[in-house]
């Protein structure tokens, strides 16, 4: 059980997650209306609204795919009937960090490219977010919660896959070695049987 | 994921205890389910136990009949996945490979772009596939995992079948399982070798789906992240070199028809290896362009059929007749005629034909009770008012084809020489002619019977020998003299070595070659394709000068083409609107009256 007591259930959170990630499809995210809806959303839950400030700071270094994220976790927040637990998460917590700091942070290699082709980001994307909002999976330990959210973070992937490009180039090159041996002796064997 | 939900669900009974068989009755039940899982309603028979079976479970995809060795099944512990193997095998018919001619195109694109060819990784990704379906139910994901179980799982194995090893990886990330729950020490012994070996089964788990639905990019993109797993050098690893799936072989092969046609890439392959050299899973120096890609395949026939040599032949006598359908002519249409009602020449009754044609007279006439019955000849029938669209002469053609070791093995990669007697043949078949053939080395082999039949003929000339050269002077005299009034036009392809056997010395009573060919060419043609030759050499010039048409030849590659336009000439429809048909003027055969 997480601290403050939240557990999401991890396929209702996938799912939500997945929707709204087909939801965007084909639209660019609004800035300013994700600001607005977001401040709605905890004025709502008589959550701190971030100040302008703040959020100017936070998000001035956003692209494109981090404002898509941000519509994705806002829709997920003010849409769909997550938006209690994620409220009874976010007490005592500043908004702006659960959502624009996470989105250029932890998440910041999930594109909605990404997001809407494979469930493992999406996962990954609702466990990391649960983790920076504090809460916890429903049915798992922190530990064990900890491990599958490490076994997908794909910054990992990326870099271990690098390791197997490696070796990969190297085996190839092995092989050649290998090839080139067969056929050499191949010929030789032609040549001692006299044909041309 | 939903990992998390199908923890809670129910465990379905097992069909039996592991200690004992399975039973029909347990198939029984399980068979309409496992037909449900894919949501369609089709007849199939049931499937039947068999203890002897090689596979653990097998489907015929031409007739869809599913066979189960209850005995494999005992052994890995598995009687409760029953209704996950029905299904799997299921999968194969329904979904992949679906039909055995996409079998056969992967397969010959396996070989295309992969450089071990001793372990296919088709079996593999086909079976990912449909496990990877199967297992959105957590009742089947469950029974598949237990198939996985049942067998040993050691640092050994590992290192004997490290593919198989990652590839079951694959299903722990496309599963949501945990790591090395299915590979156990297997897998702990694959992330130690083989660096970021889990990352790659995740993004592979990741990606295949998404490559759909064209199946082919799909397969380019699994082969290209598991053939790191092969392993290429088994003779130095105990135990390598089989494949550790317990699902392997479970499926029939293509048919020779399937492999003909998968011999030239299909538009979406073409696009799947465009789209894999563009993302990088293939390097474009390695594969062969489309150009290629047929001389390519057609030479990965004989490891991919290896232990099939019958099927090898047919398969490459079906791609030379269409390789020899783009050389001829299309004739044109028939001129009216009459009705056919004048009884003509004989030729074999092939099955095919309408049984009323057969002559069961003649047939026995002419082969007894015993070989007439088996081998019935039918009566061809002419018009009754032939008029100028009727030939007056039938084109008979005697092939003499040179298959010695300097010729290429016709089987194992296109020989032109060889297409060039296809194409004569089928010249000569399709308008109406018969044909027989003989090929040559250091002895010969022939097909003597006339035969109007282009498959026996080209099944025929798939033979290779690969010796010497002798040309059969002595047959070639003894044709000349059975033939009588009615002397085919002969054709041999071959190249110098003709000059060296027409110049050899003989001992009596065998008749000198430049005799034989004299008299040859003194009755009918007698036309000699030779190889690498011009007009000018001397040796060419020998030849004509006892008495054969020569038609020299600059290259192999051109003999086809060579072989095309003297079909054309000599039994195209240039010739059967001439008056009278050939005849020798000065010397040189001619049409004309």
């Amino acid at each position: 059980m997480a601290a403050g007591g939240v557990n999401f259930d991890l396929a209702a959170l996938t799912e939500q997650i997945r929707l709204a990630t087909m939801d965007l499809a084909g639209r660019d995210p609004d800035p300013a209306l994700l600001a607005a809806r977001l401040s709605d959303g905890l004025d709502d839950a008589k959550l701190p609204r971030p100040d302008v400030a703040e959020w100017g700071r936070i998000t001035k270094g956003f692209d494109k795919e981090a404002w898509n994220r941000m519509a994705i976790l806002v829709r997920v927040f003010r849409e769909t009937p997550l938006r209690d637990p994620i409220v009874q998460a976010l007490a005592g917590k500043p908004g702006a960090d659960a959502f624009a700091g996470f989105c250029s942070g932890l998440s910041q290699l999930l594109t909605l490219e990404l997001l809407q082709k494979s469930p493992f980001r999406v996962e990954e994307l609702a466990r990391k977010w649960a983790h920076a909002l504090g809460a916890g999976i429903a049915g798992e330990t922190p530990a064990e919660s900890r491990r599958k959210m490490e076994r997908l973070d794909f910054g990992g992937v990326l870099k271990n896959l690098q390791a197997a490009d490696a070796d990969r180039a190297t085996r190839v090159k092995k092989l050649q070695e290998i090839e080139a041996k067969r056929l050499k002796e191949q010929q030789e064997a032609y040549d001692r049987a006299g044909r041309e | 994921m939903d990992e998390m939900a199908s923890k809670k669900k129910p465990e379905p009974p097992p069909a039996a205890p592991n200690g004992a068989l399975l039973t029909d009755a347990d198939v029984a039940a399980a068979w309409p389910k496992a037909l449900l899982r894919w949501g369609l309603a089709i007849q199939v028979d049931t499937p039947r136990l068999d203890p002897k079976s090689p596979a653990l479970a097998y489907i015929d995809l031409s007739t869809r009949d599913v066979v189960v060795n209850p005995v494999q099944l005992q052994q890995i512990g598995a009687n409760g996945s029953i209704e996950a193997i029905l299904a799997h095998e299921l999968g194969h018919h329904l979904r992949y490979p679906h039909s055995l001619s996409t079998q056969a195109r992967l397969e010959l694109l396996e070989r295309e772009i992969l450089p071990i060819k001793t372990y296919s990784l088709l079996n593999l990704f086909t079976d990912f596939l449909i496990n990877c379906e199967l297992a959105k139910d957590p009742a089947m994901k469950k029974q598949l995992a237990a198939v996985y179980l049942g067998g040993p799982a050691t640092a050994k194995s590992a290192a004997a079948d490290p593919a198989f090893w990652f590839y079951l990886m694959c299903f722990e990330e496309a599963w949501g399982l945990d790591a090395l729950e299915l590979t156990r020490e297997a897998g702990a012994a694959i992330e130690s070798q083989f660096k970021g070996a889990r990352a790659e089964a995740q993004l592979l788990a990741q990606e295949v789906p998404n490559l759909a639905p064209n199946l082919f990019t799909q397969f380019i993109y699994f082969a290209s992240v598991v053939s790191r797993y092969q392993v290429f050098d088994p003779e130095t690893v105990p135990g390598a070199g089989g494949e550790s799936n317990p699902t392997k072989g479970d499926h029939s092969r293509p048919s020779a028809g399937d492999y003909a046609d998968a011999l030239g890439r299909s538009a979406q392959e073409s696009d799947a290896i465009e789209r894999a050299i563009r993302e990088g899973w293939l390097n474009k120096d390695k594969v062969p362009d489309k150009a290629a890609s047929e001389r390519a395949r057609a030479a990965s026939l004989p490891g991919v059929l290896a232990g099939e040599p019958k099927k090898l032949a047919e398969v490459m006598a079906l791609h030379y007749r269409r390789l020899a359908e783009k050389y001829l002519l299309k004739p044109p249409k028939k001129h009216s005629q009459g009705d056919p009602i004048i009884p003509s020449t004989l030729s074999p009754w092939e099955i095919g034909d309408a049984p009323k044609e057969i002559d069961w007279l003649a047939s026995i006439g002419n082969g007894g009770l015993d070989m007439g019955v088996i081998s019935p000849l039918k009566r061809d029938w002419i018009d009754d008012d032939p008029s100028t669209a009727t030939p007056d002469w039938r084109i008979r053609l005697e092939i003499y084809l040179d298959v010695s070791g300097s010729m290429p093995d016709p089987k194992t990669q296109v020989n032109p020489m060889t297409l060039a007697a296809q194409v004569l043949a089928m010249s000569a078949l399709r308008n109406g002619g018969q044909a027989r053939a003989l090929i040559y080395s250091t002895n010969n082999v022939k097909h003597w019977e006339w035969t109007r039949s282009e498959m026996e003929m080209s099944r025929f000339l798939m033979q290779y020998i690969g010796g010497g050269t002798d040309f059969p002077f002595a047959i070639l005299e003894k044709s000349v003299k059975e033939c009588g009034i009615n002397q085919p036009i002969r054709i041999v392809l071959t190249d110098s070595d003709f000059h060296y056997n027409l110049k050899a010395v003989v001992k009596s009573p065998l008749p000198a070659p430049p005799a034989v060919v004299a008299a040859a060419a003194a009755k009918a043609p007698f036309v000699v394709l030779l190889n690498n030759a011009t007009p000018g050499l001397a040796w060419v010039k020998e030849i004509a000068d006892a008495g054969a048409t020569t038609v020299p030849v600059p290259d192999l590659a051109s003999f086809p083409k060579t072989a095309a336009a003297i079909g054309e000439a000599l039994f195209g429809n240039a010739a059967k609107t001439a008056a009278t048909g050939v005849k020798k003027t000065e010397g040189k055969w001619q049409q004309g009256a």
